[in-house]
């Protein structure tokens, strides 16, 4: 299957990944960054420039969280659009294609399902 | 040793984050500062000076690279944005076409077998129409800071484009001028040039009569544009719409 669209940096999938769940705050998307063993950790600039990208490419929206989370009023929530559900499925097909292409290389094995 | 107090620490990683594009710091400052606070926090807990060490050295550069990338990216956002402004403005594809077709003109009708000053003249052309084209695009991003939101400002908003247009040209004069100017004097030309005594007086009067005019009309064009600036509605949240 070929995809038209770019593909997706490490740091933008991963945080995709990361709200695939539901909406979260920058912070969290930082912890679950650091824990997930996919790449680097990132720090709060990367984070949010990121996720400035993201917001700017209409894949991730800020959403109104943070008035029922009374914690820290400066948090900042974020969720999937429909266009982030579809890029990120389109960039898992990728991956996935990728994957396949090299198991059949012999070099690696293949995905376990 | 013992350390400074966290208040100041993150007083001082924001005053750090200062570094970053307007833009960036208008929507998301809060939270980076908040993030490395939380941050600080939980290395704070550790109490490990190694640990304390490596996070500052991770904090730094993310700081350094993230904020060259976001101001690589608010550039690339504007200039995107100014292009799409300059394509969908006839004035200046007018004035672009001008500054291309002028410079191509001089320098095919003034050039001569010896490339003397004629030669001179195209070159100042060709630096004025570059100086005018930049002047423009610059007063393009400025301008790009205004939306246009209700009917009426459209007239205000198509005063602050001529105006700029305007200043393009007005600048693209000046540089010719000086540019020629400078040139002939340093050839030692201008009165083998401009005749005699007297006729080269009249010129250097006229020249100077020409850039103080020159320079009134730039005042002036300035003073408008800021009058029209302050007219136009600035955006509220301009990042949204570069």
């Amino acid at each position: 299957m070929a995809n038209s669209s770019p593909p997706l940096g490490l740091s933008a999938l991963r945080l995709l990944i990361g709200l695939a769940d539901g909406e979260r705050h920058g912070y969290a998307l930082m912890q679950e960054l650091r824990s997930d063993g996919l790449g680097p950790a990132l720090g709060p600039g990367a984070l949010y420039r990121t996720i400035q990208q993201l917001v700017s490419q209409r894949l991730i929206v800020e959403s109104a969280g943070a008035s029922s989370d009374t914690s820290d009023e400066r948090r900042r929530y974020f969720r999937l659009t429909a266009a982030g559900r579809r890029a990120l499925a389109t960039e898992a097909d990728r991956m996935s294609e990728l994957a396949r292409r090299a198991a059949k290389t012999g070099i690696v094995a293949p995905a376990r399902r | 040793m013992s350390r400074p107090s966290e208040g100041r620490l993150v007083a001082v990683y924001r005053r750090l984050v200062g570094a970053y594009p307007r833009c960036f710091r208008a929507r998301y400052e809060e939270a980076v500062v908040a993030a490395f606070a939380l941050e600080l926090a939980r290395v704070q807990g550790a109490r490990s000076r190694r640990a304390f060490a490596a996070f500052w050295t991770f904090m730094l550069v993310d700081l350094v690279a993230s904020v060259g990338m976001a101001h690589l990216g608010a550039a690339r956002r504007r200039l995107a944005h100014a292009a799409r402004l300059m394509r969908e403005s006839s004035g200046f594809t007018a004035a672009f076409a001008t500054l291309v077709i002028v410079p191509v003109w001089a320098w095919s009708r003034f050039t001569t077998d010896d490339g003397t000053h004629t030669r001179a003249v195209a070159l100042s052309f060709c630096v004025s129409a570059v100086a005018a084209a930049v002047s423009w695009a610059v007063a393009r991003l400025i301008c790009a800071s205004y939306e246009v939101v209700r009917v009426r400002s459209w007239v205000r908003y198509a005063s602050v484009r001529r105006a700029r247009i305007l200043a393009g040209f007005a600048k693209m004069s000046l540089m010719t001028f000086l540019v020629a100017s400078a040139t002939e004097l340093r050839h030692g030309r201008a009165s083998e040039v401009f005749g005699d005594q007297a006729v080269s007086f009249a010129f250097w009067a006229s020249l100077a009569a020409a850039l103080t005019a020159l320079i009134g009309l730039s005042f002036a064009l300035d003073l408008l544009l800021q009058y029209c600036g302050r007219c136009a509605r600035p955006v509220a949240e301009p990042w949204k719409r570069i």
